[in-house]
Order: C-alpha cells, then structure tokens, then sequence
C-alpha cells in the first residue's frame, strides 16, 4: 500500500485531550482575569460616581445639624405638585366648585398602595343662606363665650373653664369663621394671637405639657371643680391641638413663629414612647406622684396620633387600629378596640366624632402626604373605618327609624356629660355616662355629628340629618347640643366643641381638607436649641425623613359574606 | 296624708338641695363638683370586692373617680357627692336603686319609682309610697306567697319590719282588693345599708351582720375616730346589732338636745349649791364643796357625752353592752375619785342608767351615789376571777350578784383556791375576808353527783376524797 508524503499524521486520543485541557485551561484563565479586572473596574467606578455629599442622603449627619433637613413629604421625595390651598369663601370665583376634581368616576375600595377611595364623596359648594346662618349662629358662641383678659373661650357656656380639646374647637372655629368671610383678618389676628400668647403663658402640669384643665378667666390650672390645682394632662387634648397648630401654622405662615414657641415650651419626654404609644397623666391620690397611663382607644388614638405626627414625632403604635374587633350590628362589622375595658380600665366608646374630626381636618390623609386629592385617602384603612361608621348609622335609621348621629356630647343636669356611642362596653347604641351607667334617656341625635356625617357624606341620609339639624340654635348662644332620640326635645346646652366642630364642617364643604400643605423649608420647630441639650431632654423630634412616615396600611375589607 | 306631706318634704328637700334637678344653671355646675360635695371617699370599699376607678371625663368638670362593686346579688356604683346607683343588672339599667344626697350633707334618700326610703333623724329606716291613701293595705311577696303587713310600714322601721322588707322581693300596694302598686325591693338591703354606711361617715360597724367587708384597710386618722379599734374582721362584731344603730335612741331618747337641757339643771344644781356656804356652818361647807366638786366632775363628763352623742355614730354605743354591766359595780369610790379611768368609768355608768335603763339624771346619779355608799359600806367585791385576772374592766360579778352565787363559785374553785392559798399567800388574804369558805364545809359537786349517783361506790369516793 503506497504511502502518501503529504496526508497529514493521525494523532493520538492522548493529544487530543492535552488540547482539550489546555484549551479549557486557557478559557478558564481567560474568564477568571477578565472577570477580576470587570470587577475592580466597576468597584473603582462606584466609589467615584457616589459620593457622600454632606447633608445628603447619605451623610448620617450629627442631632445638632438635622434642624436644617426639610421634612421629606410626598411632595418633596415624590416631586409631584402640593395640592392647592384654597381661597377664603368670598374670594373665591363663581365657577370655583365647577373645576373641582372630585373623583366622581373612581370606583370605591383600595388602592394598590393602601389609599381608600370612599363610596360616598364629600359635599363642596358654596354655603347656601341657611348653612350660613348656622355658621354665624355658631361663631356667635365664641363670641359671647371668650374671655377678653385671657382670649380662652369657655367649654360649656358661660362656665369659665376649658381643656385643650376645646380650645382646638375653638382655634377651628375661628379659621372656619375668618375663611367664611364672617370675620376679618383684623379680628383673627387679634384673637389667635391673645390666645396664643395665653397659651404660652399657661403654667404647665408639673413643668412637662398643658394642664388638663384651666380657667378661662384667670389663666390658672385647675381641677375638675374648677379650683386651682392640677390633675394632669391628656395625651388625646394634646393632639388635637398640635392639629389645629399645624393647620394654623400651614394656612398662616405669619403665626409660625408664635405657634412655634408655645410648643417649644412643653416638655414631650413622656408623652410618647419609643414604640409610640401615647400617653396621659394624672395623679394618684393617695402619693400625690405622677402616674403615666396609656391613653387613647381605637378612634380618638389614631387621630391624635396624626397630630403628633404632623410635629415629627412618630407615634408607630398608637396610628396602628390593632388591636381591634368588630361587632356586627345592623350588617356592618364595626370595628371597636380590642383592649377590655375590664382588664385596662378604659372604656372603648365607639363614636362618630374622631372619624369625623379626622376626616374634615385631616382628609383621612397621612400626615406626610401634601399631594393627593381630597377624594383619595392614603390613610387608607382610617377611611374606610368611618364607611363602615358612617353605614351602620344609616341602617339604623332605614330599618328602625331612629335618626342616628351619635357622638360624645354635654347633657343638661347631671351626669353633664354622656357617651352616646355606637358600641361600647359589649353594647350596641349604648349611652354610657362617664362612670359607665346606661342612661338611654339621653340618647341623642348630636348635632355636630349629624353636620360632620352631612358634610363629608353625600347622601340622602345626611340630607335628612341636615333637615333636623341646621336650624336648631338660639341666635344668642350658638347651635344647640342636639336633639334627643326620645322625644325630649333639644338638648338644651351650648358648648365650644359642638360649635367648632360645625363650623369645621361647613368650612370643609367650602375648601375641603383643612389642612394644607406646608410651604416653607424649615421651622423654629426643628431648628430651636440645637446648641444645647434641651431638645433632647425634652425629646423635640428631628425632621421626618421617608423612613419615619408612618405606613399606609390596609385591614380585611367587609364581604357581602359578613352580612 | 302623714306619708304624702312627708314624701313631699323630701322632695323638697331633694329640690332645694339642688344635686339632681334638671333646672341647672352653669353657676349651678360651679358648685357641683367642689370638694366640700364630696360627702363619700370612693376610696373606702364598701363591700369586698368593691373597686375605685377613675371616670372618663372629656369634658372639664366632673367627679374624677367612683366606686364601683357586687353586694348582696346587687350591681352598684357611688360617686364622691354621695349619688349611688342599686341594680341587679350589671349596665345598672333597670330595677334601680337611686340614692341622692342632699348637697354638702350625709342625708340621703333611695328611690325607686314611687318607692322613697330614708333614714329618721333618729336613724330608723322610713319608707314613703306615692299614692297612698288611708285604708290601703301592704302586702310583701317573696314570689311565692304573699303576706299582709300593718300599715306600720310607713312608720319608722322597727328591727322586725325592717328585716322582713329586706328578705321580701316586692311590696304590694292595694286598695279594696284592686292592686295599685307594686315595688321591686331588689337592693333594698344594699341601699339601705349604703344609706347608713353614708350617714355614718362610712363606718363599717353600721353595716348588717354578715356584710362582706375588706379587713385590711388601713384607717385613717380622720376615720378613726367613727371606727370600732378592735374590729378588723370580715365577720363583723357579734355584739353589735347593727340595722339598730347608729342612732337608734334607747328607751330614754338619749339624745343630745336632752342631755343639754340636762346640763342645764345640773348648772342651776351646782349654783344652788354654791350659795349656801355663806350661811352655812364649818362641816355643812365641807360636804357641800365635796359636792360641788364631785357634780362638776359630772358636768365635765356630762360635756364629753354630748359631744359623743353628737357624732352620728358614738363610739358609746357600740361598746359591748355586758362591758357596761358587769363593771357597774366593781368600783370603789376610791378609783373613782383618783384615776382617771375610774372617773371614765363613772360617767359610762351614768351615761349606761340613763341611756339604756332609762333612767332619769337625778335617778342615776342619785343610783350611783347609792352604790358608792354600798360598797364604801361593804368593802369592794372580789370576785376569785378578778384575782387572775386584775383589769376591772374586762370581766366581773353581775350588780345582782349574791351570797348564793359567791358560794356556788367557791364550791366550784375550792380545790384552785387550796392550790393558790399555798402558791400566793398574799392573794390568800384578800380572798379571805369576802369568801370565808374552808373545804370542810363544802363537798365538790363532782362528789355529790357521784355519790347520789353510785352510792355503792359513795364509801371508796369519799374516803378518796377526804
């Protein structure tokens, strides 16, 4: 067999896996360096493209500069526009209402990041000529009931004494009064800023925050006989009334400053926790010494918390609706707080008014949110609860008949003072006194409620509720408390809450949320003492960053299953 | 007619104390929640179990704490102005005991529909009705049967009428055989209670036997001087009969008005005897300013009486009543004229002859100046058991006590007092003198009962025995 010089040699099976090797060898090498080089040139890249600029995100800056931090609200880590602060009523055009984004073709329920869109919108408009007879009749209350020397408006008629709580009803009087054009700016002025400085003058319950009560004539702290003394403070009168400062610090921006020292006064050490639970004060008795106790029930917690939240603190816990139950009464579970009474000595009294109050002042919103639209509600859960509040009251009324608004409310003679709740203490439509007896007679129809449900709820109930409600007053003393469920009649009694509390809703049917965004940078509030160690003592919180905002949450919507 | 005008009283009163009427003003309210209406500490449990809490107040005036509880099957719940509420119904809703003060006092009443009870000024329960005439018969029902009660009922309770009200479920009014009324008793017994509780300044020894009281509460000095010292117990002092008290008069009507009329004679007793020394002799003027000394002495004592008797609940009254009677006649007028506590002693005998024989001033004292010359007469009366046990004041021989019971006494303790003669000679003598026994004269009782009955055995018993 001839052999041919150029055909090549065949290789062995052996050479063929030494190349092989060597190949996977020298890929292997390959990738190994040119994944090591890729590595250090990204890192290298990174370290140079990111710096830590001072005072930016990054730079974990000391307590003595975040003073300058502006709070991080929705519109600032957002960068969507501030919702609008509207006119007073009589500057505002004819066709005011007639642009107005109602959000009549969004459908109900959650949102995917936990707003609430309600199933009823609230009422907008211009006042008509009974709404605004109403809002001066109630004007008229604080009128007659403030005290020229101090500037407090009493609580209850002409009794010269008043808490915080009423005091905010009052300051929201007095806007709704100044932006319906019933008063001027004069005599706002002159008003807030007496009161302001009365309030910053106040001896405060043992040098921390407000006490409970005081005499509106004198000034002085009192007892609850109206005798110089102290009983302590309320963590719930205390946030309404950083509500009602933050609205006025937002709408006013000329008050900031005055607004800012009263605060800076007080002492929050032991308002608040660290988990964020609130707290109130009284004293005991027996050892006279300060006792903390939780205060707060599922309602008038979380709204007092947004009040506190609106300053920067966060109260975590006490924003949160658990623990809560729900009854089920007339088809609607209605959520109460879970706590016993029996166990915390605390009543769960389930009413109408922090719903409301929520709702009118603060647009079921969370207190960072500057941006979206009075019909979307980024506390969502908070929303739907006062649906569900809202809806047991009217399947009430369509099934028994009884016209229902119930709230806390003053009653004429003993026991002065009744909680006509919804449920409370294991009943439904229970009207408890203070101390816990049922006294049914003084179930009532509350005005404030009735006008609250009517001005955030447009139905044809509340418009049955308006009807009974819009014309009882006394031209002399304001709108009357209420009307009794059983035939009574009036409730004969006038106060500062009932009255503000109206005139906060017929200033939500005009200009919608009250609260409106803050337009400034940053506040006294956050800069004041940062050279010493006052703030810390005092526990002044630093400006709310993303991370502080309280959470949008969401609980288990009502099925038709529940029914 | 008694009834409704009385009835009508109270509701005056009721008016005119101003605690509960609708007509309020806000000045009205000024005054309300002051600390001189607070009559009630809601401190002070008034049954076991019974809790202080705070009240939810929103508002800026109002009480801040009351008292809440379960007593006697009953719901009820009191505020520091004395407002209380009965019911067997825990929301205290229905079949309610109201209890209203009048303002700033510790006079109460309890309603329940047209059904009043009070306290007397003699403090006895009364009952008003509305709609009452006269003729009208009561019935009491137990839910079962019924049984007809005099028309007493509407006069001060008596311990008997009152206690058959507290074990009756309902009280029946009716006229000619027509039913007119019927009233739910359901926490009659806890209402009444509170209502003496209240007008005793919470005095736990006002309460019924067998009330459930806390035993380990501390009193304070303010209380103390209302409160038994020695009783501390859930089980309330056998002693006491509380739904008398606490101002029950007993058969004289001690009360403080007549005692002060009573000093009043007294007085004029001690200015007429003042004015004869003048005119009178050397030894006349001796025993005449020893009679002055010792009425004032009286007087004095006559004072801290009255104000005793003042106080709703006197410490007096609720002393064991046999305290009273076997010290009576275990005094010498030596003690009683040196210590102290012998003069104490002297006016709680007065104050014992007067209030509860009901015997008149000058009777008793002139009983005790009796007895003083008795037993100046006599020498003290030992008793062998004031020998062990030397305080006078705890236990001694009855006023009435004789020659046959001293006897019988000694027979009793011959063979202890043969003991202690040879122990404590000195004790030997005192006992002597009062007690001139020897145990050849007297036999045990023992030996006499085993003699009657073995009277075989009667020989070896008694050769036993002597």
């Amino acid at each position: 067999m001839p052999r041919t010089p150029n055909t090549p040699k065949r290789r062995s099976p052996f050479w063929g896996g030494v190349v092989l090797c060597a190949a996977i060898l020298v890929l292997s090498g390959t990738s190994y360096s040119v994944g090591v080089t890729a590595r250090q040139i990204f890192l290298q890249q990174e370290e140079e493209v990111i710096p830590i600029i001072a005072g930016g995100a990054l730079d974990d800056i000391p307590a003595l500069m975040r003073g300058n931090l502006p709070s991080a609200t929705l519109s600032l880590v957002e960068g969507e526009a501030l919702r609008e602060t509207p006119p007073r009523m009589c500057d505002m055009p004819d066709d005011y209402f007639d642009k107005l984004d109602r959000g009549l073709d969004r459908v109900s329920g959650y949102t995917p990041h936990n707003a609430y869109v309600r199933k009823y919108r609230a009422r907008r408009g211009f006042l008509s000529e009974r709404e605004k007879r109403a809002a001066k009749v109630a004007w008229h209350y604080f009128e007659k009931f403030t005290q020229e020397n101090t500037g407090l408006a009493n609580s209850v008629g002409n009794y010269p004494s008043t808490t915080l709580w009423d005091t905010a009803s009052y300051i929201a009087g007095m806007v709704a009064a100044y932006e319906l054009c019933i008063i001027e700016k004069t005599e706002f002025d002159q008003r807030i800023t007496l009161l302001l400085t009365t309030i910053k003058s106040l001896e405060l319950f043992r040098k921390e925050l407000p006490n409970k009560v005081y005499h509106t004539k004198t000034g002085a702290k009192v007892d609850y006989t109206n005798k110089p003394g102290e009983i302590g403070y309320s963590a719930l009168d205390i946030g309404r009334f950083l509500v009602w400062m933050r609205i006025c610090k937002n709408r006013y921006p000329y008050l900031a400053n005055t607004i800012d020292s009263v605060l800076l006064k007080w002492d929050f050490s032991n308002v608040i926790d660290d988990e964020g639970l609130m707290f109130g004060t009284y004293v005991d008795k027996e050892t006279g010494e300060t006792v903390y106790a939780q205060e707060g029930r599922l309602g008038y917690e979380e709204y007092a918390a947004k009040g506190f939240a609106l300053w920067g603190f966060r109260p975590l816990l006490a924003h949160r609706a658990e623990p809560f139950l729900t009854a089920s009464i007339f088809g609607v579970q209605v959520p109460y707080d879970g706590r016993d009474p029996r166990v915390f000595h605390s009543q769960n009294y389930v009413v109408t008014e922090s719903y409301l109050q929520d709702g009118m002042e603060l647009g079921f919103d969370l207190p960072h949110d500057d941006v979206t639209p009075d019909w979307l509600h980024s506390d969502g859960w908070r929303a739907e609860f006062a649906d569900r509040i809202y809806q047991v009251q009217e399947n009430r009324w369509r099934r028994t008949g009884f016209m229902t608004a119930r709230s806390e409310h003053n009653v004429k003679g003993p026991p002065y003072f009744t909680y006509d709740t919804i449920f409370s203490d294991g009943y439904p439509w229970n009207t408890v006194t203070p101390r816990g007896d049922y006294v049914p007679d003084h179930a009532a129809v509350s005005a404030k409620a009735a006008l609250g449900l009517w001005a955030l709820w447009d139905s044809d109930y509340t418009d049955v509720l308006f009807e009974a409600m819009i014309e009882l007053y006394d031209p002399e003393n304001g709108m009357y408390e209420g009307l009794y469920e059983r035939g009574q009649g009036r409730v004969a009694i006038f106060t500062a809450n009932n009255n503000g509390i109206i005139l906060t809703a017929l200033l939500h049917k005009v200009q919608g949320t009250i609260l409106t965004p803050y337009r400034g940078e940053t506040e006294v509030w956050y800069t004041a003492y940062r050279d010493q160690d006052i703030r810390l003592r005092r526990n002044y919180p630093d400006p709310p960053q993303k991370r502080d905002w309280l959470p949008a949450l969401r609980h288990s919507i009502q099925e038709k299953a529940d029914f | 007619m008694k009834q409704l005008s009385l009835f009508a009283l109270v509701a005056l009163s009721h008016v005119v104390a101003g605690g509960h009427s609708l007509a309020q003003t806000a000045t009205a309210r000024v005054e309300e929640f002051t600390a001189e209406n607070a009559i009630v500490d809601t401190s002070i449990p008034f049954a076991i179990g019974a809790s202080e809490a705070r009240q939810s107040l929103r508002g800026a005036f109002g009480w801040p704490t009351f008292q809440e509880g379960l007593v006697e099957g009953v719901y009820f719940r009191f505020d520091p102005d004395g407002y209380a509420r009965f019911s067997p119904n825990p929301r205290l809703d229905v079949d309610v005991f109201e209890v209203l003060c009048k303002s700033r006092t510790q006079e109460c009443h309890g309603r329940k529909a047209g059904l009043t009870v009070f306290l007397t000024p003699q403090g006895q329960l009364q009952l008003t009705l509305e709609g009452v005439i006269a003729g009208d018969g009561f019935y009491l029902s137990e839910g079962v049967s019924e049984i007809q009660i005099p028309e007493r009922v509407l006069q001060p309770l008596d311990l008997q009428m009152e206690n058959l009200l507290a074990s009756s479920v309902e009280l029946i009014v009716r006229r000619g055989g027509e039913e007119v009324s019927r009233h739910s008793l359901r926490g009659f017994v806890a209402t009444t209670a509170y209502l003496r509780w209240v007008a005793a300044r919470q005095d736990y020894a006002v309460l019924p036997r067998g009330w459930p009281v806390p035993n380990s509460r501390t009193n304070t000095p303010s209380q103390g001087r209302v409160q038994t010292t020695n009783w501390q117990s859930p089980t309330p002092q056998p002693q006491v009969i509380a739904i008398t008290q606490p101002a029950a008069p007993g058969p004289a009507g001690l009360s403080p008005d007549r005692i002060d009329a009573q000093l009043q004679e007294l007085r004029d007793m001690v200015t007429a005897l003042r004015r004869p020394p003048e005119v009178a002799g050397g030894e006349e003027i001796a025993s005449t300013s020893d009679e002055v000394a010792r009425l004032e002495q009286l007087l004095l004592d006559l004072t801290d009486e009255v104000q005793l008797l003042r106080d709703p609940v006197s410490p007096q009254i609720t002393q064991p009543v046999v305290e009273e009677i076997v010290s009576l006649p275990s005094q010498s007028m030596a003690e009683v004229k040196n210590g102290q506590t012998t003069e104490h002693r002297t006016t709680e005998k007065l104050t014992y002859l007067v209030e509860q024989l009901g015997l008149d001033l000058r009777t008793a004292v002139a009983v005790l100046e009796l007895a003083e010359q008795e037993l100046q007469d006599d020498g003290a009366l030992a008793t062998p058991e004031d020998l062990y046990t030397p305080s006078v004041t705890t236990v001694a021989s009855p006023p009435i006590q004789s020659d046959l019971l001293e006897s019988l006494w000694g027979e009793i303790n011959q063979p202890q007092i043969m003991e202690i003669e040879a122990a404590t000679p000195e004790i030997e003598v005192e006992v002597k003198p009062s007690m001139p026994v020897t145990v050849r004269e007297y036999r045990l009782l023992s030996d006499y009962f085993a003699s009657a009955a073995l009277p075989i055995l009667a020989p070896e018993v008694s050769g036993d025995t002597h």
